[in-house]
């Protein structure tokens, strides 16, 4: 709303005021330097981190222009090049104030980019977010400096997706390093990065980043046609932009995958999906996603594609697993006592002798400890933690056991779905299964594997029903599209995964070919 | 998006409903149940007395006779109830036993020999029709009543229901006498164009009963549980026994041979006289009607192989024609044994080789005919046998031990 | 939104999920119990009599320019016969589903759980079924394909887990029971074979309409083999007899399966699998209600059409059959001429009504662009 301000030719210089397009009145900079930089001081609140630099031309000393910036959002670096610049300048210049203005902006300020505004609001904003101003007295332009800097964390390895093998780089909260990361990667005039600003008040800066001719067009047009919907006061954190852009609102699985690695973003392109990132969080958005994907790691391409496949079927079984054992153990033990065989139906019958709760209150119990016990161990201060590790295995595990409080069985049971609920790469989707388990619980509790069963079908009619971006959430299973099997719960190897997954990608032919015919690694053919 | 957002509140609701009224219905925690290990069914005259063994898992994962603390405990308690049907009488078990009974890890149903005799469709009706006990279940005879072998205690294993099932299992996999026969197999065979089937038995022997754990103090205990002979049963009745040759050579005829051992005598040279072991390790049987004049005859093809295991003759096995002699005595045996088996079958008038089926499928147009009278065409139908025997290896010594100590008595 | 769009893989899914899941249940002990061990050849004649009904419905459907089924009947049959039509189906699919509602229950309360009530059972069918309509044709044609699947990968699974107890010699002699018996134990697969008709709700949606043929005859095909397949397992395994005497065969098949000591008692799984062909079932057979209903009598949202009708057949299918063995009789009984007249006589009906009107029908479309 407020970048769409437009430089106004305005009619005469006395008129102090105009008004942008949504009516808004608009101050406009007068010829009176004074009286320019009080205004535009008490646009900023007169902060204390506001700086101030009244200068003159060595060769023009009546001629005074100020320089202004926000005191630690700046580059420090290029404010102190820029002033020795403005203050050893010893050209001759014409004496009237455009002449100075003119001069400053082709021969003086030594800083890459730089444009002009008329307004305060302008010139207010772009000072908000890290530029340097330069007011020259009786001149109604200013010279924005783009001078963003400040303090911000450098690059470093990502914290919630490590890889054995793959680059450690991970996104930071700087929009701009986090742009420079993927660009550093795809070398291409076909990226794109379509900027926003969304945020009444934070005024957070987002890129759109696909590559054009891969990225399918109306995606990204849906893309931009839901971000530019988006009316809210301020963005924080991906998450935002993400509840609001989502194809459904009410749903456990995530609709839009995020990543902190930019070989995952840039993977992500390569295939024709949209990027979205956000200034201040080192996680962007990926859209959009099938359900597969959830369950793929970026590491899965870097190692041997035998044990890539392996390890994703063991994250599709630990979902599952995640997902289902509890109440499946639920189930079992309380409904369906035969599928059990007999020394284990023994054993489980003689460590539930004198537990007092039954296998559903159990469970829940035992489940909602576990949860809190992770819930501390992610927001307690990292000092603490061995304590609760003890106190957590030992008391509430062993203690509870040897109290008769619960069976062996079932912490075994919630320990392992536990262990498997960390093994999903993407930790949305995690939560998902988290979620789901307690429904099913409660479903097998009621009604045994039936019940199950119909939690299950409830899940895939929903699944089926889902969509991302316009894209079917189960693709490629459901509809089924078999070439793009090789990259699902599989992983064929690179040389025969030759084209982009059909659907997802754009349609247009010399686009759908990634790697050439016959590239399968044979020795003897080349010797021949 | 609307229809959706109602959609799901309507499933929420149900569900919660569904959650609230989630008294008990079918649930039952393990600490709930009564696990039956084997079931034994009496016949007092009037009622049904079916007896149940229960296992106690908290004595059974503690381990019998383990240096716990108190009084070691006995993994298993028996207990019958009488009923005019056999789940009237299970009903009863309710006025007795804290917990409810459960059948489906129930191993072994044991009838006894006055209940087989009376007959017990009953008792297949009520595994077909339930779904809590298994078709699965083996079924075996004894000879006294059926709650004794319940009680016996087994060596080795825990839980005698399970151990009854291994011993028959072992059995059928290893020697070949008696057959497994689940109740559903029971079924077939009972309602299959012969009406007849087969049962192994199970006895106690010794006189005194392992009914305490005390008996296991001792290197001997005082009685075993014992697999005896095969009860033969036509139309749901038993109506006699066939003795363990018999019924090796119905297991035979009926094609269920895994693997037994059959011993020929043989002599020597010298005069000597011994016995040769072979252990039949493949065996098929092929029993084919034949339909010749309007009579009806059988050809039963034995094709089996198996290896030398001990020979206490002196011969040489390197020649050829002693092989070859080894082999048709072995066959000749196999061949006494289907005809003893064929021969018991007709004169007990049960057709427990699977004869009908055969002819049934072979000559459908005749079998209306003989259909109407099985048993009496059955009587009168001969068998032919052609046995064939292989010997596969001779195991690790090509000489006989008597071979060799005669030779240095000559030397 | 855009218009839904379902594959021919997708459509031959829900011919096979509308078919099969009830058949498998009772197809078995009727074939059997009148044809005995020739059961199978019975089926195989109820294949090849199933292939030509769904080519006939195919041949019928091909006719439709693309509209949906009753807006499609109003155009060339006239306003009165597209409502009467439409409203006779809504209230067939309607019957249909409260009966397969019924069986499932049944089936569940006989099989598992016996004590709990019956009608927190259906209340949680009916509920699940409609949770998978207000998704949308789309997703059930999603879920009917990852179903099938399921069911495609469970099938050898258990012919192998059953391999040992197979023993095809049950089979013998050949065309024992008679031409007479054999032929009157075709009319309950055939019977099923039939709701192949359901086609005229889906083909409108299809992404490629012209593929109806190939879609339905893969379906029938595909649902004969199941049904094949299973009366095969059943007398292979237990013989003619005593298959005569189970409710489901099906599952004492799977029932007698033991790997070793510790995998046994696992036809909870098959039955899990069932299951979802049920649902699938169930949810094809609602939307084909819901559906008809809602164009028929010209209603505005189907969203409370579908609350209504499932409501209602709650209600209906716990009144209607008091006792679990009146349900048998209407199944087998009852529901033959029920069958007969919607699936069969009616569409050819429809079909003649349509040879009659071609030329009418081809003047429209003539004009409509």
């Amino acid at each position: 709303m407020f970048n769409n301000n437009k430089n106004k030719q305005t009619a005469g210089d006395d008129k102090q005021t105009g008004t942008d397009r949504n009516g808004q009145v608009e101050q406009l900079l007068v010829p009176d330097l004074e009286q320019n930089m009080e205004r535009l001081q008490r646009f900023l609140g007169d902060g204390a981190d506001i700086v101030c630099r009244m200068l003159t031309h060595r060769s023009f000393p009546n001629q005074r222009y100020t320089l202004f910036y926000m005191d630690g959002i700046v580059d420090g670096a290029s404010i102190g090049t820029m002033l020795l610049g403005l203050l050893e300048d010893a050209n001759k210049v014409t004496e009237d104030t455009e002449g100075l203005y003119t001069h400053l902006i082709d021969r003086s300020i030594a800083v890459g980019k730089i444009r002009s505004a008329t307004a305060i609001e302008e010139v207010g904003y772009a000072m908000l977010e890290g530029s340097s101003v330069i007011l020259v007295e009786g001149s109604l332009k200013a010279i924005l400096i783009d001078t963003t800097g400040g303090e911000s964390r450098s690059v470093e390895e990502p914290t919630s997706q490590t890889v054995v093998r793959g680059p450690k780089e991970g996104f930071t909260e700087n929009l701009r390093t986090n742009t420079a990361l993927v660009r550093r990667i795809i070398k291409s005039p076909k990226l794109r990065f379509d900027y926003k600003v969304i945020g009444r008040e934070t005024r957070t800066n987002i890129a759109v980043v696909y590559l054009q001719g891969i990225a399918q067009d109306d995606v990204v047009q849906e893309v931009h046609r839901r971000i530019d919907q988006i009316e809210i006061d301020a963005i924080l954190e991906s998450g935002y932009i993400e509840e609001f852009i989502q194809d459904k609102a009410f749903t456990p699985f995530p609709l839009i995958q995020n990543t902190e690695r930019p070989d995952a973003a840039c993977a992500g392109i390569l295939e024709g999906q949209v990027v979205i990132m956000v200034s201040g969080t080192p996680f962007v958005l990926i859209a959009p996603v099938t359900f597969v994907k959830f369950f793929q790691s970026s590491e899965d391409y870097y190692q041997r594609y035998d044990i890539s496949t392996f390890l994703r079927f063991i994250r599709v079984a630990s979902f599952f697993i995640s997902m289902l054992l509890p109440s499946l153990y639920i189930a079992i033990t309380t409904f369906h006592q035969e599928m059990l065989p007999t020394p284990l139906l023994i054993s489980l019958a003689a460590q539930r002798e004198g537990v007092p709760f039954p296998a559903l209150v159990e469970a829940f119990l035992m489940e909602i400890t576990f949860e809190i016990l992770r819930e501390a161990g992610v927001r307690m201060p990292r000092i603490i933690g061995p304590a609760i590790s003890i106190v957590g295995a030992l008391v509430l595990g062993q203690a509870a056991v040897q109290a008769g409080l619960v069976s062996a069985a079932m912490v075994i049971v919630v320990s392992f779905t536990a262990i498997a609920s960390f093994v999903i790469p993407a930790v949305n989707m995690g939560s998902a299964a988290r979620l789901i388990r307690f429904a099913l619980m409660i479903l097998g509790g009621s009604f045994g594997l039936f019940g199950i069963m119909s939690g299950l079908m409830v899940l895939l009619a929903h699944m089926s029903g889902l969509r991302s971006f316009g894209k079917p959430y189960l693709l490629p299973f459901s509809p089924l599209i078999v070439s793009n099997l090789k990259d699902t719960f599989i992983r064929v190897p690179w040389w025969a995964m030759r084209k982009r997954p059909i659907g997802m990608s754009s349609n247009r032919v010399p686009n759908q070919h990634r790697i050439g015919g016959g590239k399968r690694p044979d020795p003897d053919q080349e010797g021949a | 998006m609307k229809s959706t957002i109602r959609s799901a509140m309507m499933a929420v609701v149900l569900l919660s409903l569904c959650i609230m009224t989630t008294g008990c219905w079918n649930r039952i925690e393990l600490n709930e149940l009564a696990i039956t290990s084997a079931t034994g069914v009496d016949w007092d005259g009037h009622n049904w007395v079916m007896s149940y063994q229960v296992l106690i898992p908290s004595a059974i994962s503690a381990g019998i006779g383990t240096s716990g603390s108190g009084t070691p405990q006995s993994p298993v308690i028996v207990y019958s109830t009488k009923g005019k049907s056999i789940r009237e009488a299970m009903m009863h078990s309710f006025s007795e036993s804290p917990r409810k009974l459960f059948y489906a890890h129930n191993r072994v149903v044991i009838i006894s020999e006055e209940v087989a005799r009376r007959g017990f469709n009953e008792l297949l009706d009520v595994y077909f029709r339930n779904s809590g006990p298994r078709e699965t279940v083996s079924m075996l005879v004894t000879p006294g009543t059926a709650r004794r072998v319940l009680e016996q205690f087994m060596q080795l294993q825990i839980i005698p229901g399970e151990g009854m099932k291994d011993i028959i299992l072992s059995e059928a996999r290893n020697s070949s006498i008696l057959p497994n026969i689940p109740v559903y197999q029971m079924g077939m065979n009972l309602t299959g164009d012969a009406k007849s089937g087969v049962l192994p038995e199970i006895y106690i022997s010794g006189k005194e009963d392992t009914s305490t754990l005390d008996s296991f103090t001792h290197t001997t205990i005082p009685s075993k549980l014992k697999l005896g002979r095969l009860a033969i049963m036509h139309n749901d009745r038993m109506i006699g026994w066939m003795n363990r040759r018999q019924s090796l050579g119905v297991s035979f005829l009926r094609g269920e041979v895994k693997q037994t051992t059959i011993v020929t005598p043989c002599t020597d040279e010298q005069g000597h006289r011994g016995f040769d072991t072979f252990v039949i390790q493949h065996s098929s049987t092929r029993l084919k009607p034949k339909l010749t004049g309007g009579k009806l005859s059988y050809t039963a093809k034995v094709d089996a192989s198996g290896v030398l295991t001990e020979s206490d003759c002196a011969q040489n096995l390197y020649k050829p024609d002693i092989t070859k002699k080894m082999e048709s005595k072995v066959a000749q045996q196999i061949q006494q044994i289907l005809k003893g088996a064929w021969k018991q079958g007709q004169q007990m008038g049960a057709d427990v080789f699977g004869a009908a089926e055969k002819a049934h499928r072979k000559y459908p147009k005749a079998w209306k005919q003989w259909s109407k009278d099985w048993n009496s065409v059955f009587a009168e139908t001969p068998l032919e046998v052609q046995a064939q025997f292989r010997i596969t290896r001779m195991g690790l010594s090509n000489k006989s031990f008597q071979y060799l100590t005669e030779k240095d008595k000559k030397g | 939104m855009m218009k839904p769009e379902i594959s021919t893989l997708q459509t031959v899914a829900i011919v096979i999920n509308a078919i099969t899941p009830t058949a498998v249940l009772s197809v078995p002990s009727a074939t059997i119990g009148f044809a005995s061990n020739d059961g199978w050849i019975s089926v195989l004649i109820a294949a090849a009599a199933g292939v030509i009904i769904a080519i006939a419905m195919a041949a019928i459907c091909r006719g439709n320019p693309g509209l949906l089924f009753v807006e499609w009947i109003e155009s060339r049959l006239g306003k009165t016969a597209g409502i009467l039509i439409g409203f006779l189906f809504g209230v067939y699919y309607f019957n249909a589903f409260c009966m397969i509602v019924r069986q499932f229950a049944n089936f569940i309360a006989d099989m598992v759980l016996d004590e709990t009530p019956i009608v927190m059972l259906i209340i949680v069918m009916v509920a699940v079924s409609a949770f998978s309509i207000a998704h949308g044709i789309e997703a059930i044609a999603r879920s009917a394909a990852l179903v099938l699947l399921m069911v495609i990968i469970v099938i050898p699974i258990s012919i192998g887990l059953n391999f040992d107890d197979i023993n095809l010699k049950r089979l013998l002699p050949f065309f024992d029971a008679g031409a007479a018996r054999i032929g009157l134990a075709t009319i309950s697969p055939i019977l099923w074979m039939s709701e192949v008709s359901i086609l005229f709700i889906v083909q409108p949606y299809m992404k490629y309409p012209k593929s109806v043929m190939r879609a339905s005859v893969i379906g029938s095909v595909g649902s004969s083999v199941q049904l094949l397949v299973v009366t095969v397992m059943s007398v292979s395994i237990f013989g003619a007899e005593v298959v005569r005497m189970m409710s489901y065969p099906l599952f004492n098949t799977v029932g007698i399966v033991e790997v070793g000591e510790f995998l046994e008692r696992i036809e909870i799984f098959t039955v899990s699998v069932w299951g979802m062909t049920m649902y699938v079932k169930m949810a094809v057979f609602l939307f084909g209600s819901v559906h008809c209903f809602t164009h028929a009598l010209r209603l505005k949202s189907s969203t409370h059409v579908l609350f209504g009708i499932s409501m209602l057949a709650i209600v209906t299918t716990i009144v209607t059959w008091p006792r679990n063995t009146e349900l048998g009789q209407f199944v087998i009984v009852d529901s033959v001429p029920f069958l007969t007249l919607f699936n069969l006589i009616i569409p050819a009906c429809i079909a003649i009504g349509l040879l009659v009107t071609r030329g009418k029908g081809a003047e429209k479309e003539a004009q409509t662009p």
